[in-house]
């Protein structure tokens, strides 16, 4: 009889850990879907120039790429996860502008340059907040920009013939008409 | 200095089309911008064009159309949902029909048309006026001229409804392809600053296009056509004499429409007014061709209530005047 209860109480509290454990590994971050996360430990993540850092996994869980990669890898997140497209500086700044809560008088301190890498890597990432407000602000820069000075910010070449160029400005010539260009 | 021009060549290729567009797409309020971004390179144009204007039709132009545009040889729906024509374009400085009659005949010699009545037919358009002041800029003398005319309205300083787009007016010069010869242009006209709603712009008002509003445009004979016309008024100038609706719209299939079958069959005569919403060089006058509802007559000074010009597209480009039916 003893021996029976131990053993019922034994199994009673393994059942008991079992469901804490399950209820852990189902918890559902809001948001998202974030299965076998566990809250506790942060997940390392290695970038380009080789440099580990460890997030928390409320960050992590807003880079959709890396959940993904947890998650098909059966939730190990004891290996760093490389990141082989986002130097450490770009991660850092990542990291920087989530703490400050996607502050966007933060990114119009920045080069372009530097928000033309974060947007690289917050692409590569696949997190959209933060690819939304970056995209934003490049297009509130562009939007009153001549042609000749988006080019040049993009650094790109005109590769229209001089023949194809006036025709596309002729077809859009409405949309020049009073534009006043704040370049 | 090269490593940093290298550096940022590097990073505009790594930019994904997907990037591209999501920046793009943040400048949806204004179509504008698209029209602008797309004159940068052929990459920003494909974008813009496959992409951008799809979406943005896909909700301002009626589906109908646009299953219609796929089979057609393109046409350029987007334009026409957000481009005015701009007076050029709808017709009001060509106009050898009948404006300025009144004047060359004496007044109470013309008779204007009010009734809307079916049965009453629009009278054929009478003789251009002996002088070709219409096609001619105003002499010097012309400013002090006590005889108004719509010429002198357009290239003199207008009032027009501010727009979405109100923007201080250009000083432009005329082009050689409205039959203007920018060299004749007197002292005092070269001063004056040309109305901005003389050429294509951002329309204001509705950005949808209808077919109830095509069809309130045509006569009876046609109403199996499909026309599509933005919603009234338009894009509203108000210049000095009065008030202008400027409309634009598109007939599906156009080639299979009465309207172009009895623009070919009649021989109707080209203008030399171009379409602002493709490369036709040349437009048809559907009021003269008896293509629109009788009982769009003439004010008293001769100038018609209505105008309508086709491109072979289907491309339509007018003017609204104030109607009494309307009221």
């Amino acid at each position: 009889m003893g021996e029976k209860g131990e053993s019922s109480k034994s199994a009673m509290l393994k059942h008991a850990e079992e469901e804490e454990l399950n209820t852990k590994r189902l918890k559902t971050v809001e948001g998202e879907e974030s299965n076998m996360v566990e809250e506790t430990e942060n997940i390392k993540l290695k970038t380009s120039d080789e440099i580990i850092f460890e997030v928390e996994p409320s960050i992590v869980k807003e880079m959709v790429t890396i959940q993904t990669f947890i998650e098909d890898n059966n939730n190990e997140t004891s290996i760093p996860i490389p990141l082989p497209n986002v130097t450490s500086n770009t991660l850092r700044r990542i990291l920087e502008f989530k703490a400050r809560g996607f502050d966007e008088e933060f990114v119009k301190t920045l080069g372009m340059d530097e928000v033309f890498e974060l947007i690289l890597a917050a692409n590569y990432l696949n997190m959209k907040t933060l690819l939304d407000i970056l995209t934003k602000i490049i297009a509130d820069f562009i939007k009153n920009k001549s042609v000749e000075f988006v080019r040049k910010f993009f650094n790109i070449v005109n590769d229209f013939t001089p023949e194809e160029e006036a025709k596309i400005r002729e077809e859009n010539a409405w949309a020049f008409e009073g534009f006043e260009c704040d370049d | 200095m090269d490593s940093e021009i290298e550096k940022k060549k590097n990073l505009f290729s790594e930019l994904t089309d997907d990037i591209v567009l999501n920046i793009f797409y943040k400048l949806e309020d204004d179509p504008r911008h698209w029209a602008r971004l797309a004159c940068v390179c052929t990459k920003f144009s494909s974008l813009v064009r496959d992409f951008c204007w799809k979406t943005k039709c896909s909700l301002t132009i009626p589906q109908d159309l646009l299953s219609a545009a796929a089979s057609d040889p393109p046409l350029s729906l987007h334009k026409l949902s957000f481009c005015c024509p701009g007076l050029r374009h709808a017709g009001l400085l060509f106009d050898t029909s009948d404006f300025g009659l009144e004047r060359d005949l004496g007044p109470g010699n013309f008779n204007v048309i009010t009734d809307d009545s079916p049965s009453n037919t629009t009278p054929p358009p009478p003789p251009p006026p002996p002088q070709q002041q219409q096609q001619q800029p105003p002499q010097s003398d012309d400013c002090s001229s006590s005889c108004w005319s719509l010429y002198d309205d357009l290239y003199y300083d207008t009032l027009y409804v501010p727009t979405e787009s109100e923007s201080p007016r250009l000083t432009e010069s005329v082009s050689v392809r409205a039959g203007v010869d920018v060299a004749s242009i007197s002292a005092c006209s070269k001063k004056r600053k040309l109305s901005r709603a003389w050429s294509s712009h951002l329309a204001s008002g509705s950005w949808t296009l209808s077919r109830e509003q095509g069809s309130k445009l045509l006569a009876r004979k046609f109403r199996y056509d499909c026309l599509y016309v933005c919603e009234w008024p338009g894009c509203v100038h108000k210049e000095e004499k009065r008030k202008y609706c400027l409309f634009r719209g598109v007939f599906k299939n156009f080639r299979r429409t009465m309207v172009w079958r009895t623009i070919q069959d009649g021989k109707k005569r080209k203008m030399d007014l171009p379409c602002a919403f493709c490369a036709c060089e040349f437009t048809w006058d559907l009021h003269s061709s008896f293509c629109l509802r009788p009982g769009f007559g003439f004010h008293d000074d001769g100038e018609p209530m209505v105008r309508a010009y086709v491109c072979e597209n289907g491309h339509v480009s007018g003017a609204w005047t104030d109607l009494p039916i309307y009221t």
